[in-house]
Order: structure tokens, then sequence, then C-alpha cells
């Protein structure tokens, strides 16, 4: 998988630190140590997070795993139970309440105030800065313009699609030209062909704008499609932070691997590590992986590991004499391919054919590539 | 087939008894109101055919000396605009709040439970309550304390109707914006509250102003228009003929008023 983004003149080279957190400046959010409780529930556990100007970060996470939370919390929505720095465009806004913040949120329900125009929702923000009226008129119709609604700017809400209704609060957000945008799940309510069209008009719009875009979503497909940058959120911490690319093919641990759709994960013991590559011991099986750290991987150490369903190769008797025995249990026809599913020493294998014609009496033995069985901590 | 047919007969009549139950429910609820007024028009509303049609009941309520209806009808009046007023700024205060108070149905039950004791009970409660234990003193505040207490339940119902379908997540989407507190209350929450409010002021209006058990104890020397035509109409006088007038204009002003509040309340969206 090859991405090729085009990142705005303003943003730093992506060569920072881990966290985002760059030394040099650039820096327009910088949040650390935010713990967030409702009564006795932790939603978010001493999280640090940073964003570079012009890019667009996604906190990427199942519903509770406290990606909305924060979100609301950059926004001055909800107020942190306990907060170490909490600055925007570098100035500190703790304890500031979320109209004083330059910042605005795409709300995945919308917002759209139901007895105002599609114009006097747009203006609504500039509005409240005491922007005059014809300015007012302007800006709005060009941030119509810019979500493609034009035609649009007289029309009341209700008679709106939600498509329309989503490019209105794209607009109103846009509109006061904030310092970040956020966006909370801005995409769930609409159907799949609306969604993918949006996933694409959104990153033309990140580009155009130049904004930092900091968005919310459950769907790694829309998270891979349009970020810069990747947080991986699980029971309210950071369980990584790293490029689309590198989430989709180097997860750190087991839970994300699962999350990203590692289809089979199985525990092993190492053998030998140095060079990004490790051996290690499988249910009697001497295999290699990779690791982007092997720094941290030590012999005799249980490690997880984990290859994609398309990266298993399934061999047939006559051609293979290396591999691992299999049987074959049953294929799953899922239309683009088959799931073929396998009983191995290691367990059960799930492969996936894209050759639907492809015979599977035939097959004896399944392998992979040691760089696409990815080696992870436990 | 058999089955059928006698099913759909089954059908056909409930759907006949159905229309003729609501036409005579209609019937009777409208036919006083109608004659009332056709009387009112009558050269002689003490018999009992209407006819021989005339105005002079109407101009005579104006002209005649000896009917004294103005005083009732300016002290009506200001009790009138005194409970709609306050009943709709205190409903629009408890009901905005009220539908966000989690388990919060027992305190609306609290409110609303005063509607169902009668009018009289509830008066002479009152009476004894207000003038012989707080020591207020009889006539027109008591007056309007018996009104407010009388309509502010139907007040709150009317706010409660808009403020339970009020989304409070507009105010964050406002507050994001940059709207202050007072600016989101302004610009968001009370245009959209607006048919509760206007309607509760409207529907608080008229119960004041026909409101008669709890002013006859709380009334101390002051008429109101209920209790003045209340005792005219006992009072074997010559003036009956203008009562029928007088309870036309009243019906009518009523109808209109309930029907701009109830159209104000559905319009909300």
């Amino acid at each position: 998988m090859t991405k090729e983004k085009s990142v705005p003149q303003l943003a730093p080279s992506k060569q920072t630190e881990k966290n985002g957190c760059g030394t040099e400046g650039g820096k327009i959010l910088e949040m650390s140590n935010v713990t967030h409780r409702y009564g006795d529930v932790v939603a978010l556990d001493n999280v640090s997070i940073c964003a570079q100007e012009g890019e667009f970060l996604t906190l990427l996470g199942r519903s509770g795993s406290g990606k909305s939370t924060l979100l609301r919390i950059i926004a001055g929505l909800e107020e942190p139970s306990q907060v170490g720095v909490l600055r925007i465009a570098d100035t500190d806004v703790t304890g500031k309440p979320a109209n004083q913040r330059d910042c605005t949120t795409v709300f995945q329900h919308y917002a759209l105030f139901p007895h105002m125009t599609v114009g006097q929702n747009v203006e609504y923000g500039l509005k409240v800065r005491g922007v005059l009226e014809q300015e007012r008129t302007k800006r709005g119709r060009e941030a119509l313009e810019l979500v493609q609604l034009e035609g649009k700017y007289e029309r009341r809400i209700h008679q709106l699609s939600g498509g329309e209704r989503q490019r209105v609060a794209l607009a109103r957000a846009l509109v006061t030209k904030p310092k970040i945008l956020l966006l909370d799940e801005p995409l769930g309510a609409l159907d799949e062909k609306l969604r993918m069209d949006m996933q694409i008009e959104l990153m033309h719009l990140h580009q155009k704008v130049g904004l930092t875009f900091i968005y919310v979503t459950h769907s790694q497909e829309e998270a891979l499609t349009m970020s810069d940058r990747v947080i991986l959120m699980s029971g309210g911490t950071i369980a990584q932070n790293s490029s689309p690319a590198e989430l989709f093919d180097s997860p750190v641990s087991r839970e994300v691997a699962s999350f990203m759709g590692f289809e089979n994960i199985f525990s092993g013991k190492v053998l030998d590590a140095n060079d990004n590559k490790v051996r290690f011991e499988l249910a009697g099986f001497e295999l290699e992986g990779t690791s982007n750290d092997t720094t941290k991987i030590d012999v005799g150490m249980e490690v997880y590991v984990g290859i994609r369903s398309e990266h298993i190769r399934l061999l047939s008797s006559s051609e293979a004499e290396h591999g691992i025995p299999c049987e074959h249990v049953e294929s799953i026809y899922k239309g683009k391919y088959t799931d073929q599913v396998l009983r191995t020493p290691l367990g059960q294998i799930q492969a996936r054919v894209w050759d639907t014609t492809s015979e599977v009496a035939s097959i004896s033995k399944v392998d992979w590539d040691a760089n696409h069985c990815v080696v992870m901590h436990r | 087939m058999r089955m059928l047919r006698s099913h759909r007969k089954v059908q056909t009549i409930s759907k006949i008894v159905a229309a003729f139950l609501g036409y005579f429910t209609l019937s009777i609820l409208y036919f006083p109101i109608i004659w009332l007024i056709l009387m009112s028009f009558s050269g002689e509303p003490l018999s009992t055919i209407p006819g021989d049609f005339t105005l002079k009941w109407y101009n005579a309520l104006i002209d005649n000396n000896s009917f004294r209806i103005g005083q009732p009808v300016f002290l009506s009046l200001c009790l009138a605009v005194f409970t709609g007023l306050a009943c709709a700024a205190c409903a629009l205060l408890v009901g905005r709040v009220l539908p966000k108070i989690q388990g919060g149905w027992p305190y609306l039950l609290l409110f609303l439970l005063p509607l169902f004791i009668p009018g009289i009970v509830l008066g002479a409660g009152m009476f004894m309550y207000y003038r012989l234990v707080i020591g207020v003193k009889m006539g027109m505040w008591s007056l309007a304390l018996a009104h407010f207490v009388w309509a502010f339940p139907f007040a709150l119902l009317c706010m409660l109707i808009v403020s339970s379908r009020f989304d409070p997540r507009l105010l964050e989407a406002a507050a994001d914006l940059g709207a202050s507190r007072w600016r989101q209350f302004r610009d968001i929450e009370f245009p959209l509250m607006k048919p509760g409010i206007f309607a509760g002021a409207f529907f608080s209006f008229l119960l004041s102003f026909n409101e008669l058990p709890r002013s006859i104890f709380m009334r101390s020397g002051e008429l109101t228009l209920p209790l003045f035509l209340w005792i005219q109409s006992g009072s074997h006088d010559s003036t009956i003929p203008l009562i029928y007038a007088m309870s036309a204009l009243i019906t009518v002003a009523s109808l209109a008023i309930s029907v701009i509040a109830i159209r104000m309340m559905i319009s909300g969206d």
C-alpha cells in the first residue's frame, strides 16, 4: 500500500518525534497529561498529544476508547479532571470555555440550528464575533462555495439531505477560519457511497484551506485514507501513534494488530533478533518475522506474531517442500475475494484468495514472507 | 371468501359507529355555543326560539348605564395579562430545566397534580391558608395569586412540549462557534422555545380571564367579569339578555386566542 500525500507548505516535514511533539515550532496543539473521569470510569488516562500546523491528525478507536472525549476537551465542551498543558496556537486555553477557543467542531449529528436558514447557520460564528452583515454574507457565501453548496444559501435546514447538512456543518465550522478544525465522526450518519466521496472531498478541502484537521473516527478505512498521522486510542490511552502506513503494516501490539484487521495472530518465542529480523519458534516450527524495533526484543521472550490473510500463500503438494502443513476447513465467499479457513498445527489460519477459480482441494501447505510477518511485544 | 366479506362488513359498521359518535360529541360540544350566539342576536333571548334578529343587545351593552360592566372587564383584563406574563416567565425558567433533570418526573407530577383538585376545594384551601395562616389581604393581589396557581401548570405543560424536544447539543454547537451563555440563550434557546412561551402566555391569559370558583373565595370586594356575569344571571333583572351578548363576545374572543395559541405551538419547527 503506497501513500502519497501533498502536505501544505506550512507544515514541517513529518520527521517529528513519535508523539508528534517535535521540539521545533509549528505546534498548533499541545496537550499533555490529560486525565478525565466520568464518576469512577476513567475515560482518558494521562494522555499527551500534539498536532503540527496544517496536519491531518486522526484519532482512531472503538467507541468508549476516549477519542471523542479527547476531542471535546480540545473544543472546551468537556472540562478534564486533570490536565498538564493545554495550548492552542501558543495560547494557554486551560479552563477557558468553548466560546473563547480558536477551534470549531463538526459534529456527527450536525447540530445545525433548525430555525435559521443555511446562510444564517454558516454565518453564525461571524455574527457572534460582530462581523458586519455585508462582510458576513460575503464570507458565508464563500464558505458555501468551498463545500459546493452555492445555490442553497436561502434554504431551510429541513429542506436539505443528510449529505448537504454535513456540508453546511463543515462550512459553518470553517467560516471563522479557526486554528484547528475538529471533526467528530462527521461521516458516521451518511450512507457508504456518500461516505467514500466525502473522504476524498475532505482531503481536498484540507489541502485547499491548509488548516489543522483533527478527525475522530472508528473506521480504519477513513483513518488510512485521509490522515497524515493516526493516533489509535484504546481504553483511554494511546495504543499507537504513527503514519497510516506504519499503523497498517507494523502494529506495535496484539491489540492494535487485531483492530487493524490482522486475521492471524499467534504467540511465539524469540530465538534470535537483530537488524529488524526476528527468528522465533511457533508450535515447533522455526519461522522468521520483522520488527521495527528489535532493541526491545530479547532472545527467549514471548512475542505475538501477526500475518494478514492476504499475505498467506497457499501451496499445493507438488510445490511444497517447506511451509506449514494444513487442511482445508471451509471457503467463505465475499464477492471480490474468497476467504479460505485452514487448520494447521499453529491453529486456524485464514487466507484470502483473489482468484476465485483456484483449486482448494490441492492445498497442502501454507507459508508467508518474513517481511509480512509482524513481531509484536506481549 | 365469505370470511373476508364478513370481516369487511364489521369494519364498515365500526367505521360508521365511530363517525356517528364523533359527530355526536362535536354536536353536544358546539350546539350550546352556537345557540348562545344565535340567541344573543335575537329580539327575545329569553324565549326558546331564535328569531327577529337584531343588534340591540350589543348596542345596549355599550350604552346601558345600569349594566356596569366596564370595571369588571378592566379588572379581569389586568388579572389575565398579569397571569399570562407571570406564568409564561416562570414556565420558561422551570420548563427549560425540568427535562434536563435525570429522574425529574416526580417534580413534573408535583407541578401538575393541582390540575386535578376541584377549583372550589382549592379556592377554599387557598382562602384558609393565605388569608388566615399567612395573613394575605384579600383583594386584587390575592386574585392574581389564585389565578397564577391555577394557570401555571397549564403554562408549564405548553413549555414542556417545546423544551422536551429541544436538543441541548445545539447550545454546545453555538458555544463552539463562539457564542457566550447569553448569546446561546438569545439566539438559539429562546427562538426555539418561543412557541411554548407564547402558547403558555395565551392559555394562562384565558384561564385567568374565565376563572370563577377560586375567585369566589379570593375576591374580597373585587368583581371580575365571570363573577359579575354569574351574579347578574342569578338576579331577576332586565339585564339578562345583555349576558347573552357579553358571553357571545367572550366566547368568540377566547376561541380566537386558543386557535392562535395552538397554531403557534404546532408550528414549532
